[in-house]
């Protein structure tokens, strides 16, 4: 299969089950898994950084409408982890602190864009590091299932 | 060279704010964003496989859903047979109760969310079934949420479990009311704030929707006290729910006839 189709077919499988996993299954309040930063972290790298900020709103405003909650939460996340993408680097770079770095931003982003100030702050602390935790080990462990990208 | 890089830098910055606003302005009108085609399509599709994957999964609790049923119904005949037996023979039919201005329609959840600061639960009924913007959502366990966008088959309720939601509801012993908020913690527990500091609430209370507002009927169980918690100014009842909104299955949809009118009083629309 062409390398690009593939890497089409696996990034959009990647958006699916985030949309899944969000919206669908049910891991209590503290629990939020990001699978999104794998996603804007394969953006090629070549990419300007306004054409990469746009293709992430995109991905979070497909994410948002197919998880079925409040819509902008996954867009202005992936916009904001799009444009730090120079300073954190890309999934190529193949770095552990990146990585953990790229996911810390995009937890942090989202659970405090869904909380809108609402919830007490201790509570998003720990939501932030529960979640950051499984995030990372989710993209740990989904960086061996992704496709090469030579 | 340099003077390319210094504007590729300012598109990169003005494209950030652009689309940054553009997200925060969707999460704060997300009930505008719901009325767009692509936001409408999205919940249809959804909606319809949810439908499928539910009709699959529902064969397998049809034992415990008839004993719910069975158990409601119960309830239902002996509330009858209470109001007939209020009611002496022989009296013209003039002077009969009024008839509730409310009625109900029965209707599933598709899908629900309760782990998100404002959760949205899906039913399987919408315009084509009469259903419209603002008809509230119970269950004979409490208030669930309110309509807040419909397609064709299927609507969207916000949820009781949403932070910025407030719903009007009193103490059944003696009518003292408050409002009823989610501070976003636990699924099972929400707050009566606004009690007043003298009133009399004690453990073991119950809650009841208060009737004010054209959306819920009066007296709907809600839950009972836990405890109590006075700020000075008044006091914060955490009030546990009746409802476990992660077993929410059957649900009824709540319509006023007399809404609009009480809307246009409140000068609502």
């Amino acid at each position: 299969m062409n390398p690009l189709v593939r890497n089409i077919i696996y990034y959009f499988l990647i958006i699916l089950l985030q949309a899944i996993l969000q919206g669908h299954v049910d891991f209590g309040p503290m629990v939020h898994f990001c699978l999104l930063p794998i996603v804007i972290g394969a953006l090629p790298q070549t990419w300007k950084s306004w054409s990469a900020m746009a293709a992430a709103f995109a991905i979070g405003i497909l994410t948002d409408l197919l998880a079925g909650g409040v819509t902008g939460i996954n867009a202005a996340a992936c916009v904001l982890l799009a444009a730090l993408r120079p300073m954190i680097g890309n999934t190529d770079s193949n770095a552990l602190k990146n990585t953990a770095l790229r996911t810390l931003v995009y937890v942090t982003a989202f659970v405090l864009l869904d909380s809108f100030s609402f919830r007490p702050i201790l509570f998003n602390v720990c939501k932030i590091l529960v979640s950051w935790a499984v995030t990372f080990a989710a993209t740990l462990v989904l960086s061996h299932t992704a496709p090469s990208q030579k | 060279m340099i003077r390319g890089r210094k504007w590729s830098g300012i598109v990169s910055i003005v494209v950030f704010i652009t689309l940054e606003a553009v997200s925060f302005a969707m999460i704060y009108k997300d009930s505008v964003i719901r009325h767009y085609a692509l936001a409408r399509a999205s919940r249809n599709l959804t909606g319809m496989i949810e439908r499928e994957i539910k009709d699959l999964t529902d064969y397998f609790g049809l034992r415990s859903e008839n004993d719910l049923l069975q158990r409601e119904n119960c309830e239902l005949r002996q509330l009858v047979a209470d109001f007939s037996a209020q009611i002496p023979s022989g009296l013209p039919d003039h002077i009969l109760p009024k008839v509730s201005p409310f009625s109900y329609l029965p209707s599933r959840v598709i899908h629900n969310s309760v782990n998100a600061s404002r959760n949205f639960i899906l039913l399987d009924k919408g315009s084509e079934d009469g259903v419209c913007e603002g008809m509230g959502v119970v269950t004979h366990n409490g208030i669930v949420g309110v309509v807040d966008a419909v397609g064709g088959n299927v609507c969207r309720v916000v949820s009781l479990l949403s932070t910025d939601m407030q719903f009007s509801a009193k103490l059944k012993k003696n009518n003292v009311f408050g409002l009823l908020v989610w501070p976003g913690r636990s699924s099972s527990r929400v707050l009566l704030t606004e009690v007043p500091t003298h009133s009399d609430v004690a453990e073991g209370d119950t809650v009841t929707t208060s009737g004010f507002s054209s959306i819920f009927p009066s007296g709907i169980p809600i839950g009972v006290v836990l405890r109590t918690e006075s700020n000075g100014v008044s006091i914060n009842v955490a009030v546990d729910l009746f409802q476990d909104f992660h077993s929410l299955d059957r649900v009824y949809l709540v319509a006023n006839k007399n809404k609009s009118a009480i809307d246009s009083l409140l000068g609502k629309r």
